[in-house]
């Protein structure tokens, strides 16, 4: 923790790229009140305004209002939220899906790359970041490693490293230790505390966020149709810019609302289908339009938007400070389904258990092109569903439009083979 | 009663007028940029040879690329359950592995010992190893795709081909040319390559079933030599491989 | 944050057997008056489980005075009998029962008690063992509710947990079988009537240097034998007794329950471990591979994290108390079954 960290460039380098930089105009942000607009339609709950009013308000411009708190943005599910909420910042995932900041992001980034890591890329070039104070990238796939590097010249940038297995007897020290020297970091940047009770209140935060995330996603796995996909991956995405208690709170009243409706609603007809692999994140919605058309519904997922962000509690045992941060290690890093980390055993696991628990009819695995973990484990992946006799199909495809049709030809040609 | 069986492909719209199982006829027509007048043409066709009127048909499928474009027609089914039953019914209703070969793209279909399509793959969303590329490869030899057959049968000595990439290819194809290779074993190099790509995609999907080599590519003898070679397993041809996809429509009303 | 039940039942249930087996002898007023100076004639068996008494002339009664090392500090308990957990016979007035096991074996060892009359005992224990297994040691144990006291001061004070390396714990574990061994073979030793003589310096040598004897006086503000410096051998037992506590507190202090591998009771009663009536067990399917069940537990074992089929854990070192069920967020993935029947499962 001597050196800063966010010193990836030397100065000269910084300095050549700094002045190119100058001469780019900053991108307005894209608009994404049509689509809002689009999905906001369909959906027959009166609570969802609250989260797409949020997609829209922080779409534009990141303000959490006054007391003004420092904005940390964090990439991917590995980050600690609690250690930032603790510091007393707000942190904002900057994971984002967006067509036109992919091709932003490609001013930057070479255009035959993950269409996910181009779009966080350039979601950052525009006015919607300005607030933003720092943003740490951990080393999840090789994209985010070197997005840190690219992103060093725009914005502060801590980067949080630790090995990519994510077997707990290896490197439960070295995740305590990487998230101690996070803590150390916030403490010293922002003067805070991040002691053993912030962190506590922190993790009482996130943990009723959990609470109700479970909730909604089990009426939902019971309910087909009561909340249906747009709604939901909105409501997961709108947990990326929000506060964790106003998210809860609001959350809270959707799931009364669901419940109420669900008493009095016919039965779903459609498939269900389980909803695997890369994560879909707000305005990228096309498999969800294209199911929609077809008339079923994605019952559950393991993506890493939702399912992986929410699911998973932490788990304190030892209430020591240190103990806190190895608890929050194991919710993060042990528990992740993310293909950076070695092994997918856990993914397939997941993926049988949540298929049986909720009878669904099929799994949809949804691979970002140019995402070669997601891609490669798909093989094995295919293989031993298949040999388990679940039905499984493996799309792959970026955030532009122009596949629809065949995607819906395979999608559709997958429910036939289900009947 | 009958049915009626379109399917409306990238390049070919076929019909298939199909009665208690057996084929009575069918017509083929090249696919427009009005896909609904191709299909009208081609449905009026085959009832015109079978000398009977639509009216009698029991149901009318659609089926292909096209198939949401044909309002007329009672029901759409994607092409893979449409290949994958007629493969099953030209099988004699065993388990079969069905390559198909089309315009635009190439499948791969598990059909099940119902006759469903247990698992299938189809080649990615550009026209890579696909009908598509064949054609624009023959149109590089100034011939068709049966003249571009005829020329690798011929051939003893193939090059090797790396790229299906029919922009690519085409380059490459160009330079060999330019370097006076001989022109049979280029194409042979051509079909070769193909065959390699599905040959993969067999290995993927992972199934030892008995091969059956269907839709428009299938026409060609060359293809099929090379795909025998290189998979290394017995692949048979139905009579009238364009016809699998249509065929199988007509029969799903039954099934 | 779910509440923890068993957990916080394991508390109650650890705070209130010790407070029942420390202060037995006051609540429950044990009508047993122990005469140590006159050891009378070996009885015949009264009820179901006899007392059992020295033979005469084995053993002077000088070495249990007040000042000498094996003072026992109190009257005899209200029961004669010897729970699978580490019950002291140095509690305040006694206490609820007589001692441990390895109290029990060392002492008839010396004795040379006819097995008849020991067999109700030791069939006692095993049976106990049998039912609840180490549930003993997490459950009941009052030496280790004081360590568990320990551990929850220290999480208070906010110090980290010391994980110690498995080696650690073959190596505390192969130590506990060399104290057995010693303990057992000194006092079958000394009860040869020819070397009845070294009575006096090593009766029941375990439990001189054992940290129980010199913390379950203090619950009755009974000031233990802190120092015995009369001979060569009490001074060495003394030593040795002072080390132990050392590292009995250390233990407990810094490494959660990483004496219990140590501890010659806990050592005798996992033997029975396996294949008890308690039992946990895992779903694998279930698990997410967090790692809290290995996290959380005391003993420091990983088996079940580390599991990839469903298996039924109940291992030698397990000490049954159960937190990993506790702490497991995934829905029935962990569960304790008691003969099969499913008592409790984890719940997020």
């Amino acid at each position: 923790m001597d050196r800063d960290n966010a010193r990836y460039m030397k100065d000269e380098y910084l300095k050549i790229i700094k002045t190119y930089l100058g001469q780019l105009q900053t991108a307005h942000t894209p608009d994404i009140s049509p689509a809002i607009q689009r999905y906001t339609q369909n959906s027959n709950l009166k609570s969802l305004s609250f989260f797409y009013d949020t997609l829209l308000k922080r779409s534009t411009f990141l303000d959490y209002g006054i007391p003004k708190k420092p904005i940390v943005g964090y990439f991917c599910n590995l980050v600690p939220e609690e250690v930032i909420y603790a510091a007393g910042a707000v942190g904002v995932r900057l994971c984002s899906s967006d067509d036109v900041c992919a091709r932003l992001g490609e001013e930057i980034i070479p255009g035959d790359f993950c269409s996910m890591i181009k779009s966080s890329c350039g979601a950052l070039f525009t006015r919607r970041y300005d607030n933003l104070d720092l943003v740490v990238v951990p080393a999840a796939c090789d994209g985010k490693l070197k997005l840190a590097e690219v992103l060093s010249p725009f914005k502060e940038v801590y980067f949080l490293d630790f090995p990519r297995d994510s077997d707990y007897l290896k490197n439960a020290e070295i995740w305590t230790q990487k998230y101690s020297q996070f803590a150390e970091f916030l403490r010293k940047r922002y003067n805070a505390r991040v002691n053993r009770e912030d962190l506590l209140n922190a993790c009482k935060l996130t943990n009723k966020r959990t609470d109700i995330f479970r909730k909604i996603y089990s009426l939902r796995a019971s309910h087909p149709g009561i909340i249906n996909a747009f709604d939901y991956f909105a409501i997961a995405s709108a947990s990326f810019v929000c506060e964790a208690n106003i998210w809860s709170a609001y959350a809270e009243k959707l799931y009364k609302e669901a419940q109420y409706l669900a008493g009095n609603k016919p039965d779903f007809k459609g498939k269900k289908i389980l909803l695997a692999g890369s994560s879909i994140i707000f305005p990228n919605y096309k498999i969800l339009d294209i199911l929609n058309e077809l008339g079923c519904d994605i019952s559950a997922d393991t993506t890493c938007s939702a399912y992986g962000r929410m699911y998973d509690p932490v788990e304190i045992d030892e209430d020591t400070q240190d103990g806190i941060l190895r608890a929050l290690s194991l919710k993060y890093i042990a528990a992740s389904m993310c293909p950076c980390f070695l092994g997918i055993d856990k993914l397939i696991d997941r993926i049988v258990e949540i298929f049986r628990e909720h009878s669904l009819n099929g799994i949809i695995y949804h691979n970002l092109r140019l995402c070669q973990v997601f891609e490669m484990q798909s093989f094995a992946l295919r293989h031993i569903l298949k040999d388990k006799g679940l039905p499984f199909l493996f799309i792959k495809t970026d955030l532009s439009k122009e596949d629809t049709g065949q995607i819906k030809t395979r999608i559709e040609a997958f429910l036939e083979m289900m009947r | 009663m009958f049915s009626i069986g379109i399917d409306i492909g990238s390049v070919a719209t076929k019909c298939a007028l199909v009665k208690d199982g057996s084929l009575i006829a069918s017509s083929i027509v090249k696919t427009g940029s009005d896909t609904e007048r191709s299909a009208e043409q081609a449905l009026s066709e085959a009832l015109k040879s079978a000398q009977i009127k639509e009216a009698d048909a029991a149901l009318v499928i659609s089926t292909g690329y096209g198939r949401r474009t044909f309002k007329r027609a009672g029901k759409a089914i994607t092409e893979i359950s449409a290949v994958a039953c007629g493969a099953y019914v030209l099988y004699g209703k065993k388990s079969c592995l069905v390559i198909d070969v089309g315009g635009q793209d190439t499948k791969i279909v598990d059909v099940g010992k119902t006759g469903q399509a247990a698992d299938f793959l189809m080649n990615d969303k550009c026209a890579a190893g696909t009908g598509r590329f064949l054609e624009m490869m023959s149109s590089v030899f100034e011939t068709d795709l049966e003249g571009l057959s005829e020329l690798a049968l011929k051939s003893g000595n193939p090059v090797v081909i790396n790229s299906t990439c029919s922009v690519f290819a085409e380059s490459e194809v160009v330079s060999l040319i330019s370097h006076s290779i001989k022109r049979e074993d280029i194409a042979a190099g051509l079909f070769n390559a193909i065959a390699t790509r599905i040959d993969s995609m067999i290995k993927q999907i992972g199934c030892a079933n008995p091969i059956l080599f269907c839709g428009g590519g299938a026409k060609s003898a060359a293809l099929w030599k090379s795909l025998k070679r290189i998979t290394g397993r017995e692949i048979a041809v139905p009579e009238n491989p364009q016809f699998v996809a249509a065929y199988g429509a007509a029969l799903l009303c039954s099934y | 944050m779910k509440i923890k039940k068993l957990s916080i039942s394991r508390r109650i249930l650890q705070v209130l057997f010790l407070i029942v087996i420390i202060y037995g002898a006051y609540i429950f007023k044990g009508g047993v008056i122990d005469k140590p100076n006159e050891p009378p004639a070996q009885s015949e068996a009264k009820g179901l489980f006899p007392a059992l008494k020295p033979s005469k002339g084995s053993l002077s009664s000088e070495q249990f005075k007040k000042g000498s090392i094996l003072w026992p500090s109190g009257d005899m308990p209200v029961f004669e009998n010897y729970p699978p957990s580490l019950v002291c016979r140095f509690n305040p007035k006694g206490g609820l029962f007589k001692a441990c096991i390895v109290h029990l074996v060392s002492e008839n060892l010396t004795w040379r008690t006819n097995i008849r009359y020991l067999l109700p005992h030791i069939t006692l224990f095993i049976l106990l063992c049998f039912l609840f297994g180490r549930m003993w040691c997490g459950w009941v144990c009052p030496i280790g509710s004081v360590g568990d006291f320990l551990t929850w001061l220290r999480r208070k004070m906010n110090i980290p947990v010391k994980r110690f390396p498995v080696l650690m714990r073959k190596g505390l574990r192969t130590s506990s079988y060399g104290i057995m061994t010693l303990t057992f073979s000194i006092s079958a030793f000394i009860g040869i009537p020819n070397y009845a003589r070294f009575q006096c310096y090593w009766f029941l040598p375990y439990c001189q240097i054992c940290p129980a004897r010199l913390i379950c006086p203090l619950f009755g503000f009974i000031k233990p034998n802190w120092k015995d410096f009369s001979t060569a051998v009490s001074a060495g037992f003394t030593i040795l007794a002072w080390i132990l506590l050392g590292l009995f507190i250390a233990a407990f202090y810094w490494g959660r329950r990483v004496w219990c591998h140590l501890c010659p009771i806990g050592l005798m009663n996992s033997w029975f471990n396996r294949g008890s009536g308690v039992e946990l067990k895992k779903d694998a399917i279930k698990c997410n591979k967090c790692g809290s069940c290995a996290d959380s537990c005391p003993m420091g074992l990983t088996e079940m994290y580390e599991a990839d089929k469903n298996i039924i854990y109940n291992d030698k070192h397990c000490i049954m108390c159960m937190r990993c069920v506790d702490v497991c967020p995934r829905d029935s993935c962990l569960s304790v079954n008691f003969f099969g029947k499913k008592l409790f499962e984890s719940k997020y």
